[in-house]
């Protein structure tokens, strides 16, 4: 046994590599006196917590962007030339070849294969306006046009005049200096004539030199020649945590992106080589992401999925060769609460610190995915149960409701009254807001500081307010959010019933006629989207009106004809949109000739909305004939189903819900949080443990079993003696060789 | 991290400047300012030797219009430049020299060469106190400490 003093000199500093090829440390060292020298790894400033055994060191890090941790690999390269267009303020730069003629006019009879010319067009995508720019260094270029297998070169000449000749004519001023402003993708030239530059501009149809000096230098920058094409190209390699948003058409939006996340990460060492584990800071506590971070707040911030989570220790170490979960301790602020369709109940946290309690507006129950809607009945609502308030003048609260539409735009919580006496609680769920969106504080305040508006309200069966309801420590919630069984509701609107005649005698012949008289019609189904082209119309006579979905190949064809016959004429709504392949499909057709408005919509959005003269066509036929399919009857066939048809306008609200509460599709579950304090968690990392010892055993003895070797007695009692002797050196310290067996 | 911020200036556009040595002590964050920068003509770009092996490119964009302060119009005059400087880690001190090229549109070139001297903390005042937090031992009697720092934080590993 050595012993445990050393000289300092004698110590190295002990490097961090990484087990990918690309990826390295960032570090800096310093040398002391003494002749020893420390090694500073980023990765390792301000850790929080470091387990080991044996072989194998844990490092969490300290909460940070990895591009604090690693070596920046972003580059900016630049080209050594490029093809673009000159652009001077929407006049492109356009090349010509000399005229021969215009040039023996001027004494040149020679060599006219020389001399190019230029002129200026409104169309900077031809050949003619693309220019090579070759750019060399200490911001050196020039500019020439590649024309009849010969290169025309922006050049100034005896006169200073700029024009295009080829280098065969022996002149030398074709390189400019440039000043370039990569924000812009703009340039300026310069040339240098009498020892002053001079800056190109464009003057009528002509290049010229202008001087540029201190006094008129801000005449330079009103005459940028704008490019095509950058001059730079950008590679971002940049590691950061980032998270991302898709739309609904699977692209991502300009403001989907939050960038630049910072998180803990778990190193892991094994002998000379470490690993970097990214740890899961945007998660809640249910392993989620949820715009749900209460404590964070900002009119720039879309999302706040940041900061859920902070690692503060690693709590267990592998403490067992058969154990290979790392157990890490974080602490979280707030409290997740998975909401699932239909009725939820839950308790809020006992300590919601750094709150007493919190107005629902101020969750971020929205920023989560709370589903709004124009009336309480298939928005999501949050009820609280408290017995101790009591209502003096004969309104009764009803529920919290999130108002706004589902299709998008502001969403606010209101508190819904409604006046028992007046109206049954069913209908008052029902019952169109009292309050838009853009109800505001203000409001609230006049109303309540004026009797007589006061007084009127009570004229309402029902209305509604911004939100009083209070989160507070203890209190017990139910949170109700939409799903399919709400359609036994008997005030349901959505369209379920063929119309009056067919629902309650069950003849489905000649309700166009009802439909016609009503003014207004909405219809809907359900279809899948495979190889079967179909047609469904309303039928017709020898009038050229009603309304056509035509499935054709990957299309459909949405086409609703109205027919004036007061005019005797046809007036055509149509559109044609792609369906979803292989999948089922929702389409709602709905108009009101009473309003003037018709729409088309497509699984979860209007793909068609029009609107016109209601006058012209209010009391007049919408369709000529009961609907059918492939002219068999709408309502006998089965490529179609969940068929709806209605005397009313269903609102696009109600069209997007529709196959909720159809049962064809679920609304997702939601994660909402609630700010609770400090709070401690326990996040687990599996890990296979290769180091320290035999798999199959997980023992710090192990035999050595060799077989399949032909060797001879005393070679193999060579081999047998090298293991032995060789093997204490290769293996980790605490394994023993129990025994060693050479068949 | 200590910082320090320096203004270079100039009169002409072809004028060479040797500023008199600058001192910094150990990690550094050396920011260098151009507003006193002639601007008589247009500079196209400007090139940084940083003297510890690294450069920088910068090139003049005078379209940012909402940058013009002063009557200055480019934008590397207006910008502040910084690069971090690390003590060496096989001197107690070192020397370098940067060298700040400005470039116009004539060709001409102003020079600004600026000595640094870094000297490095000692041991105690860059570390502070260290604690031992683990030792593992490794075959033929070697080991590895893992010393956690009292400055920064960090954690350092020694092998003996």
């Amino acid at each position: 046994m050595a012993t445990l003093f050393n000289k300092l000199s004698s110590c190295e500093s002990v490097l961090l590599y990484s087990n990918l090829e690309d990826m390295r440390f960032q570090k800096f060292s310093r040398y002391f006196n003494g002749g020893y020298n420390l090694t500073f790894y980023n990765a390792l400033s301000g850790i929080v917590d470091v387990k080991n055994k044996n072989y194998t060191n844990f490092i969490l890090t300290r909460n940070t962007n990895i591009s604090n941790i690693l070596e920046n690999e972003d580059q900016t390269l630049k080209s050594e030339s490029l093809l673009t267009n000159l652009n001077f303020s929407d006049n492109f730069l356009t090349f010509q070849k000399a005229d021969a003629r215009i040039l023996a006019l001027s004494g040149i009879y020679n060599q006219s294969e020389y001399y190019g010319n230029y002129n200026f067009t409104t169309n900077g995508d031809t050949l003619s306006t693309n220019f090579v720019i070759t750019l060399k260094s200490d911001n050196v270029c020039n500019i020439y046009q590649y024309f009849d297998y010969a290169k025309y070169y922006l050049t100034r000449n005896a006169n200073n005049e700029l024009n295009f000749y080829t280098q065969n004519l022996g002149l030398t001023a074709y390189d400019f200096k440039y000043i370039y402003s990569r924000p812009n993708k703009a340039i300026f030239l310069f040339q240098t004539l009498s020892g002053i530059p001079h800056f190109i501009k464009k003057t009528g149809n002509f290049l010229t030199l202008s001087p540029s000096t201190s006094a008129n230098k801000a005449s330079v920058y009103v005459n940028p020649i704008y490019l095509s094409k950058d001059i730079y190209s950008d590679f971002d390699i940049n590691p950061n945590t980032s998270y991302v948003e898709y739309g609904d058409d699977n692209n991502i939006p300009k403001n989907g992106i939050l960038k630049d996340l910072e998180n803990n990460y778990l190193l892991h060492r094994e002998n000379d080589s470490t690993d970097i584990i990214v740890l899961k800071n945007q998660l809640s506590q249910y392993n989620t992401f949820t715009s749900g971070n209460t404590l964070l707040s900002s009119q720039e911030l879309k999302f706040f999925v940041d900061g859920m989570r902070n690692y503060t220790s690693i709590c267990n170490d592998i403490n067992t060769e058969k154990d290979e979960t790392l157990a890490l301790n974080y602490v979280f602020y707030n409290k997740p609460y998975e909401i699932i369709p239909g009725l939820n109940r839950f308790t809020a946290p006992d300590n919601m610190s750094p709150f007493n309690r919190i107005n629902i507006n101020d969750t971020k129950f929205v920023e989560s995915g709370a589903f709004g809607y124009p009336t309480p009945e298939y928005a999501d609502k949050v009820f609280r149960f408290d017995d101790s308030v009591s209502y003096d003048d004969g309104q009764t609260y009803l529920c919290t409701w999130l108002s706004g539409s589902p299709l998008g735009g502001d969403k606010v919580w209101v508190d819904r009254y409604y006046y028992p006496d007046l109206i049954e609680k069913s209908l008052a769920l029902a019952g169109d807001n009292t309050f838009n969106l853009t109800y505001d504080d203000v409001v609230e305040k006049l109303v309540a500081g004026n009797t007589s508006i006061k007084d009127s309200l009570s004229s309402f069966t029902v209305f509604d307010k911004k939100s009083d309801m209070l989160f507070v420590p203890n209190g017990k919630y139910t949170y109700e959010r939409i799903k399919a069984e709400d359609t036994i509701n008997e005030n349901n609107l959505v369209v379920v019933t063929p119309c009056q005649s067919l629902a309650t005698t069950g003849n489905n012949i000649n309700y166009f006629k009802q439909l016609n008289d009503a003014g207004k019609f909405t219809v809907k189904f359900y279809f899948d989207g495979n190889e079967q082209n179909w047609k469904f119309r309303s039928k017709r006579n020898n009038t050229n009106g009603g309304l056509i979905i035509e499935k054709i190949g990957g299309n459909l064809v949405f086409t609703m004809d109205l027919y004036n016959p007061g005019f005797v004429e046809t007036i055509t709504f149509s559109e044609t949109v792609k369906y979803k392949p292989s999948q089922r499909n929702f389409i709602c057709f709905s108009i009101d000739t009473v309003v003037g408005q018709l729409y088309f919509f497509l699984n979860n959005q209007i793909v068609g909305y029009y609107t016109f003269d209601k006058y012209q066509f209010y009391g007049k036929q919408m369709i000529f004939g009961d609907f059918v399919l492939d002219d068999v009857d709408f309502f006998t066939q089965k490529t179609l189903s969940k068929i709806g048809l209605t005397s009313e306008y269903t609102s696009e609200n109600l069209a997007f819900i529709t196959p909720i509460l159809d049962g064809e599709s679920v609304i997702d579950p939601l994660t909402v949080t609630l700010p609770c304090g400090m709070r401690n968690s326990t996040d687990t990392v599996e890990y296979l443990q290769s180091v320290c010892n035999n798999q199959a055993y997980k023992s710090n003895f192990v035999n050595i079993f060799i077989k399949n070797i032909d060797l001879v007695d005393s070679d193999m009692e060579g081999l047998r003696t090298r293991i032995t002797s060789e093997i204490v050196d290769r293996s980790p310290l605490t394994t023993e060789i129990n025994n060693l067996t050479i068949p | 991290m200590n910082t320090k911020l320096l203004s270079l200036s100039s009169t002409n556009t072809s004028q060479t400047t040797i500023l008199s040595t600058v001192g910094l002590v150990d990690y550094t964050l050396l920011s260098i300012s151009l507003s006193g920068v002639t601007e008589r003509l247009l500079p196209t770009h400007l090139s940084i030797n940083w003297g510890d092996g690294k450069t920088d490119f910068f090139e003049n964009d005078i379209l940012q219009i909402g940058n013009i302060v002063s009557n200055i119009f480019s934008s590397i005059l207006i910008d502040t430049y910084s690069h971090e400087y690390f003590p060496s880690s096989v001197s107690t001190s070192q020397t370098l020299t940067a060298t700040f090229s400005l470039y116009y549109v004539n060709s001409d070139i102003s020079t600004f060469t600026l000595p640094l001297s870094i000297t490095n903390y000692d041991y105690t005042t860059s570390v502070g106190d260290v604690q031992l937090v683990n030792t593992n031992y490794l075959q033929n009697d070697r080991k590895i400490h893992q010393l956690v720092t009292d400055e920064g934080g960090y954690l350092v590993e020694l092998l003996t």
